[in-house]
């Protein structure tokens, strides 16, 4: 085998295999909702639900090892297909965690989820704060799945269906909390969601879900109100930042103050943790900084709109602060509205972007750097947070795809020859590229397949979906 | 002029002229944004009820704001200085309007609002223009949030507003470019989902007991008390032939004498349904008669959730053949099904977004060539050239917007998408480049 088939074959990602059989759409869309509808909402908020589903986990299985192990036990049976699971094992764990799970259930379908407390943590402490209440909602999905797998196994599908509603409920109230880490966790359980329809589908009663997936919001997880709380931990983590743009004239910032800005400038500008001894240089350094870039940070305030006498008035630390700020913001804010774009759009405007804010330290006294680049460490890596994004959006496109394939062969009694045969529906592009997924027919199984627009990507590189058509069980 | 040609001339919407300024896309995203900032936002719900209604504004939001306008603006806005505050303090609210009051005020605030940027552009005040936009932009997702047709009527109306005041904005020789600002509200604006939501919601709440016989078909039984607004609503909806008089208990005989006639029909839905033999035999005749209407509406409300989540044209065709008559033939034979049920005209409101997400793409595609010209000092020959931003793409075609230039005249077309594409749905922009100030 030559050194490169050996690279393609191991870059070859594992298709999903599916065995589908021909369905029509249901008759009731509402019946199959993916996201809970109103008539099943209920005022009130989801948070403290959800605070109380965890109290409940930790009831159910004080022991976090133990919970560590069946995570672990659940992680390795994810990629197995659910026809093979362990039904009475299932049963246990359901049984066993039942009420942190329909305390879940239940939350899911609140009106509101209040994530108000975590801004006023963003804006208190910064980049530094913790949001526990967030990161410890990944625990529910091994158990989601669980339960889902188990209707499954007891040919429950509307149930089982439900579960994935649950999942995508949680995923859209974790997105409004407003960090790069929620939205994260959000496309984590999304993720999960699409796991179980994967899993539903396959299974023979389950009718198409394509109308279903149609009417799930078209920005499924939007990501600007994230790279808003990313703004306002910054402001809460930047030393006199808040009080200096609300007044830049009037603001005399405190020694101590100062010393932390100067902290932060080692670390924005070098990658050493900050040493006495080097507090005299950081401190001669900044300041030239400051002095060389004055003009710069004068003509950014203006740009801002504040006039000659404010400009005049602003100390050159107080303007270089703006300065910085209004750098970071610009970028921020570029990737914030581009996170809104179909994504061929956005990664041009993402590549504007990082052109001109890169990842490694400028030179600190280059004309067209604030002295203190906020950017280098504040700016989230946008790029990595828009691909995945584009991967959730790709795999809910081709699950889509592959729900409209499944009307059309019940209506025509087999695949078709090419997507553009299906008549049925319409079925969605690519949103990586604008056109139609790769599509490939070899008698009743076929391909569908999304390559990855990543420079360097494998043709092979990508998500790949293989359905073959069920035989129809033989009549008595 | 032949007579056809005369016809399609007359039919053809009058183009609207702007002259813009070339901008460059802002430096600070945050500075120049239409929805309120996270941190601008209060926590609680918004409240309407301290704006008065301003009747009578109308006047002062056709067209450029002359001078001799100015003056009755800023009095009539003083007037209702406190009801703008509170359209502005509404705007800022984290959670949306969910409880009952009249979206009418909600209206008021928009105008007031308007009013208010209309001024301050006057004025010279672009930013507090842009800020007072991107308010009633705020108000109008509150207030689309709710699932009632009222609400959407208002939310619709309300994002007129805004892209009015937005097209005046853009003619401003010192807007900045909103380019970005715009890229970042939602798509769509204005989407269906919680007004079909609300359809379902009202359907299950009008049919006396219908939400407890959802809920428990088998055995959800209704209380004396809904029987009895069940029977009422009966001989409402089936008025016994006027000659005859009718005693309170006959209404009830009729019922139960049209229940079982429906029988077959309803026991036909709730099977299609998917409930076994077994269940609709144990079924009680009242709670088929009652669900069936019920899951048939859900049905004709499915099909148009779904419908209005596909391509343009389909779309389109769709709710062309669906509109009239409603989509009501699967209903016939059923109880309950004419007046409570009838799914109002959605067509009209998928019409009115397709318009206001037409025009905001148009405003993105405008700005994106205010941006160009303002790196290339003109327009460009197409619009593939403009390369400083992504220029949006038509959302009824998915294809690019029909440009052309015409000397210093950039026109951006809008053209009718079908041929049976309601008259709102066509645009033309006749684009003039402003000359920058201080040259002649």
């Amino acid at each position: 085998m030559t050194p490169l088939f050996l690279l393609v074959v191991l870059a070859q990602p594992e298709p999903s295999a599916l065995v589908v059989t021909p369905s029509p759409p249901p008759r009731n869309l509402y019946r199959w909702q993916l996201l809970p509808g109103l008539l099943v909402q209920k005022p009130g908020d989801a948070v403290e639900l959800y605070t109380k589903a965890q109290a409940a986990l930790t009831e159910a299985e004080p022991d976090r090892k133990e919970f560590s192990k069946l995570e672990e036990e659940l992680r390795k049976q994810r990629g197995t297909p659910w026809k093979d699971a362990d039904r009475k094992r299932l049963k246990e764990i359901a049984e066993k965690f039942k009420k942190p799970l329909d305390l879940v259930h239940e939350a899911a379908r609140r009106e509101q989820a209040n994530w108000d407390f975590a801004v006023d943590r963003l804006r208190k402490t910064g980049i530094v704060a913790r949001l526990p209440e967030v990161e410890k909602m990944s625990e529910f999905l091994p158990l989601l799945v669980v339960r889902a797998r188990l209707a499954l196994l007891e040919d429950r599908v509307e149930e089982a269906v439900q579960v994935a509603a649950t999942c995508l409920s949680l995923a859209r109230q974790i997105n409004e909390c407003p960090t790069i880490l929620a939205h994260t966790i959000a496309r984590e359980h999304a993720n999960a969601a699409l796991d179980i329809l994967t899993d539903c589908i396959q299974h023979p009663a389950c009718p198409s879900l394509y109308g279903s997936l149609t009417d799930l919001p078209r920005s499924l997880l939007p990501a600007y109100r994230a790279y808003e709380g990313e703004r306002i931990a910054c402001y809460g983590t930047v030393p006199g930042l808040t009080k200096v743009v609300a007044n830049p004239a009037g603001t005399e910032l405190d020694a101590d103050t100062t010393e932390k800005i100067i902290r932060l400038y080692r670390g924005l500008i070098n990658d050493d943790p900050p040493r006495p001894e080097f507090q005299i240089v950081d401190r001669v350094t900044l300041g030239t900084a400051m002095q060389k870039k004055h003009d710069a940070a004068k003509e950014a305030m203006r740009a801002a709109g504040f006039d000659e006498e404010t400009i005049k008035k602003t100390s050159p630390l107080n303007a270089g602060l703006l300065h910085a700020i209004y750098q970071y913001e610009e970028a921020l804010g570029g990737m914030a509205a581009a996170s809104m774009l179909p994504f061929p759009q956005a990664r041009v405007q993402f590549e504007a972007i990082r052109k001109k804010f890169p990842r490694k330290a400028p030179n600190p006294l280059g004309p067209e750097v604030s002295a203190l680049p906020l950017w280098l460490i504040f700016l989230p890596a946008g790029e990595s947070v828009l691909m995945a994004d584009l991967r959730l959006q790709q795999r809910l496109g081709l699950l889509r795809v592959a729900e409209g394939l499944r009307q059309h062969a019940a209506q025509a009694g087999k695949w078709p020859e090419k997507l553009a045969d299906v008549k049925v529906v319409p079925l969605p592009d690519d949103p990586a590229t604008g056109k139609p997924f790769a599509y490939t027919r070899d008698g009743d199984t076929i391909t569908l397949h999304a390559p990855l627009p990543k420079p360097g990507a494998l043709p092979t590189d990508g998500q790949t979906l293989r359905l073959t058509l069920r035989k129809p069980e033989p009549k008595p | 002029m032949t007579p056809l040609v005369l016809l399609v001339a007359l039919a053809q919407p009058e183009p609207v002229a702007m002259t813009v300024s070339a901008a460059p896309l802002p430096r600070n995203f945050y500075r120049c944004r239409l929805l309120p900032r996270l941190d601008e936002l209060r926590p609680g719900e918004a409240l309407y009820e301290p704006i008065q209604l301003a009747l009578g504004a109308d006047d002062l939001l056709q067209g450029p704001l002359a001078p001799a306008d100015l003056k009755l603006a800023r009095s009539f806005l003083a007037e209702f200085n406190e009801s703008v505050e509170a359209a502005e303090q509404a705007a800022l609210r984290t959670e949306p309007l969910l409880r009952l009051v009249s979206t009418r005020k909600a209206v008021s605030g928009a105008t007031l609002l308007l009013l208010r940027a209309r001024i301050a552009l006057h004025e010279d005040r672009v930013a507090d223009a842009v800020r007072d936009l991107g308010l009633i932009l705020s108000l109008t997702r509150q207030v689309s949030t709710r699932p009632t047709f009222e609400a959407r009527h208002t939310a619709t109306t309300m994002a007129r507003f805004a892209l009015d005041g937005l097209e005046q904005a853009v003619t401003h020789r010192r807007c900045p470019n909103l380019s970005a600002a715009l890229d970042e509200l939602p798509r769509p604006l204005l989407p269906l989902g919680p007004t079909l939501e609300g359809e379902r919601l009202i359907a299950c709440g009008t049919l006396p007991g219908a939400a407890q016989v959802r809920r428990d078909p088998l055995h959800g039984q209704l209380d004396a008390e809904t029987r009895q607004r069940l029977i009422d609503l009966f001989s409402r909806e089936y008025p016994a032939p006027p000659a005859r008089r009718v005693l309170p208990l006959t209404n009830e005989f009729r019922l139960a004498a049209a229940i079982q006639a429906v029988l077959p029909r309803g026991q036909q839905v709730m099977r299609d349904h998917g409930y076994s033999e077994a269940d609709i035999k144990q079924m009680p005749i009242l709670n088929v008669a009652l669900l069936a209407p019920i899951l048939e509406h859900e049905d004709t409300l499915s099909r148009i959730a779904t419908a209005a989540a596909l391509p343009y044209p389909e779309a389109r065709a769709w709710f062309l053949a669906n509109s009239d008559p409603p989509p009501r033939r699967a209903r016939d034979g059923l109880l309950f099904s004419r007046q409570h049920l009838k799914p109002t005209a959605f067509e009209l409101f998928f019409d009115a977004q397709c318009h206001l997400q037409r025009r905001l793409d148009l405003l993105r595609a405008v700005e994106a060539l205010r941006a160009h010209a303002h790196a290339a000092g003109r327009w460009p020959e197409r619009l593939a050239d403009v390369t400083a931003v992504s220029v949006s793409e038509d959302p009824l075609t998915g294809r690019p917007f029909v440009y052309r230039r015409e000397g210093d005249i950039a026109i951006l077309e809008a053209p009718r998408p079908t041929p049976k594409s309601p008259d709102e749905h066509v645009f033309t922009y006749r684009l003039t480049l402003r000359k920058p100030e201080g040259k002649p």
